[in-house]
Formats: C-alpha cells, structure tokens, sequence
C-alpha cells in the first residue's frame, strides 16, 4: 500500500483535475480515499462515531483546500495531515472522548452464546479482545503508528513524514505497541507458550 | 538453531511481519523456519494481527460514499452562502450603525455629535462694577445664592 514520495500518475490526474474545478475528478478522488481517511480517522480517535464525523469534516476541507496541495509530499501524506487536524479540532470541541470505546467493539462484535457456533465466537472474542486492546492499552501515537505499519503497509519513513515524526521516535512507537497487542495475542492462546519458562 | 527459544519469543514480540513469515537472513527468521514450535507461534502471531485488521477493516465507515459526497457538497454550499452572506452583510450593517448615528437624535434633540452653545452669562445691572473692571454675575443652583465675579 506504500505510496511512491512522487504522487502516481493516476492519483496526480485526479488532484490536477480536482484543482482545476473537475467535480467528476474530485468525486474518484474521494471515492479512492474515503475508506482510508475513515480507518485513519478511527486510529486517531478511537471511536467510531468520531471517525465518521472526522471523515465528513475532511471531505469538506478537502474540497476547500486541494488548492494548496502542490504535490511535494504524497498526496497521502497531505490527506493524512488533514485527517489529523480535523480529528485534533474535533477532540478540542470536546474536551474528552464522550463515548466509551467499549461500545464500539461490543457494537462491532456482539457475543453470542450459541453453541453451534461456539468457534466462530471464540473467534470473534478473541478478536473483540484484540480490538479493545488497540483502542484502550495503545497511546493514540502507538495505535496511529503500528496502524499504519503493521496494519495498513505504509512504510516507517512514510508513516514519520505523515506523523512529523523521527523515524526512530516511529520505530519506538511501533515496537511498544508489537509487544502490547502481540502479548495479548498470546494470551489467547496460552498452550502456544507454554513450556517456554519465565 | 543460534538462538535459543526463550530468545527468540521476546524477539518475536517486536519483530516485523517479514521475519515472522520466516523471511530474511535474521537469526530470528532461520530460528523460526528451523523451530516449529517457534514457528507456530510466530505464525498465531501474524495471524492475531491480520484478525486485528480484519476487526477494524469491519469499523468502516456507516455513511457510504455518496451520502457522504452529498453531505459535503450541502456543508460547502452552506459555508460559501454564509461567508458570501457575511461579504454583504458586514458592509451593510456598518453603513446602517453610520445611518444610524446621523438620523438619531439625543433626548434634547440634538444630533449626536453637535455642538452645544451654552447661553452667555448675563450681566447684572444691579451690580456696578468697581473703576476699570468688568463685573459678571452667575447663576448658581440655589436661586438665593449669585456669584459675581469682578475682572
């Protein structure tokens, strides 16, 4: 998923054409970005009804402001800039988080107690489990970084230019977080590491 | 196998995807490729991570696109008719706070603004001035009570 530093011709066209005042241009640049700056959103926040509001509050800025992309970052780059401070002006109208992000995964993964389908619900918690882990035990720059690494594919020099951050703070970020979800990963399956010794 | 087990699962903690798969020149990877029981758990550990994305990859957005496109295009016709409507309205009030200000008249029916020209103090005659000066006469609030003023 690692983008060029050079926006690729395809991505490029569009902007060009979204700047020039291209309605159609601008319309498959969201469409090509609108579930990423949504997933970015829900790492930076945390909550998904906040990523749906952040992912709104972008389209509009990203209508007003595709002047001011002359292209010397990825466009992702700049995407993500702006993602972040629609979510930074979001959590300053609020001044906490109002909505646990507990519902978000209860909302995501209901429990069921069926029996038949008692794999699939191990599945399905031990997922639960995982989900809450990177919302609740991550720091937001852990949860924004190993996202983007580990998750997402972007590269650790991309991701220290998308965060303004030194590549070595990145990497920093990225091995706390590997070593939090990763626990909690074995954790689920406690026969795995059995045997290993303290 | 050049590191031991134990070694190696704090390794895997924090080791990148590639070398989880067993990948590469590490000492970590040829541990894994070499170690089933390592490799097993390397493996659960790439898999826990692609379930963690597949969870949040299920967390998209509940608005699909051209709702959302649709949205925003009412948000920014909204905010150029409000910042338009500002553009002809801040002028517009000012012109009318200046009307205002000249068509206005004060309780005593003078303009805001104008000149008052008190009344010049009488002279009373009743008073004679001493040789070679002037002598005025002011009205005080207490009607029995006159100030004369010789200059």
């Amino acid at each position: 998923m690692s983008e060029p530093t050079r926006i690729d011709e395809g991505i490029s066209a569009l902007v060009r054409g979204a700047q020039a005042g291209d309605e159609a241009a601008f319309e498959r640049l969201v469409r090509r970005y609108y579930e990423q700056i949504h997933r970015w959103a829900l790492a930076r926040t945390g909550d998904r009804d906040d990523a749906d509001d952040v992912t709104q509050e972008v389209l509009v800025r990203l209508h007003r402001h595709l002047a001011s992309f002359d292209g010397r970052s990825a466009f992702s780059t700049w995407l993500y800039q702006v993602t972040r401070s629609a979510a930074a002006d979001l959590f300053r109208k609020r001044a906490r988080r109002e909505r646990l992000t507990l519902k978000l995964v209860r909302e995501a993964r209901p429990e069921t107690h069926d029996p038949r389908q008692e794999e699939s619900a191990t599945d399905e918690r031990r997922a639960s489990d995982l989900v809450r882990a990177f919302l609740e035990e991550l720091s937001d720059r852990q949860r924004e970084v190993f996202d983007l690494v580990d998750l997402q594919g972007f590269g650790p020099v991309e991701v220290s230019g998308m965060l303004g951050m030194e590549p070595v703070t990145v990497r920093s970020h990225l091995f706390r977080a590997r070593k939090t979800i990763r626990r909690r990963i074995l954790e689920s399956c406690p026969e795995l590491v059995e045997g290993y010794g303290d | 196998m050049a590191i031991e087990c134990k070694t190696a699962l704090e390794l895997l903690l924090a080791a990148e995807p590639t070398e989880l798969a067993g990948q590469g020149d590490s000492e970590l990877a040829a541990h894994i490729r070499e170690c089933k029981r390592c490799g097993a758990v390397a493996a659960r550990l790439l898999a826990g991570q692609g379930e963690l994305a597949g969870a949040l990859g299920e967390l998209g957005p509940r608005t699909d696109v051209e709702e959302a496109l649709s949205v925003a295009r009412a948000r920014r016709r909204r905010i150029g008719w409000q910042r338009r409507g500002w553009r002809v309205a801040a002028p517009l009030a000012a012109a009318a706070a200046v009307a205002a200000l000249f068509l206005a008249r004060l309780p005593d029916g003078r303009m805001p603004g104008e000149m008052v020209l008190l009344p010049a103090p009488r002279i009373e005659p009743a008073v004679e001035a001493p040789l070679a000066q002037n002598v005025m006469v002011f009205e005080t609030r207490d009607r029995s009570a006159k100030v004369i003023w010789f200059y």
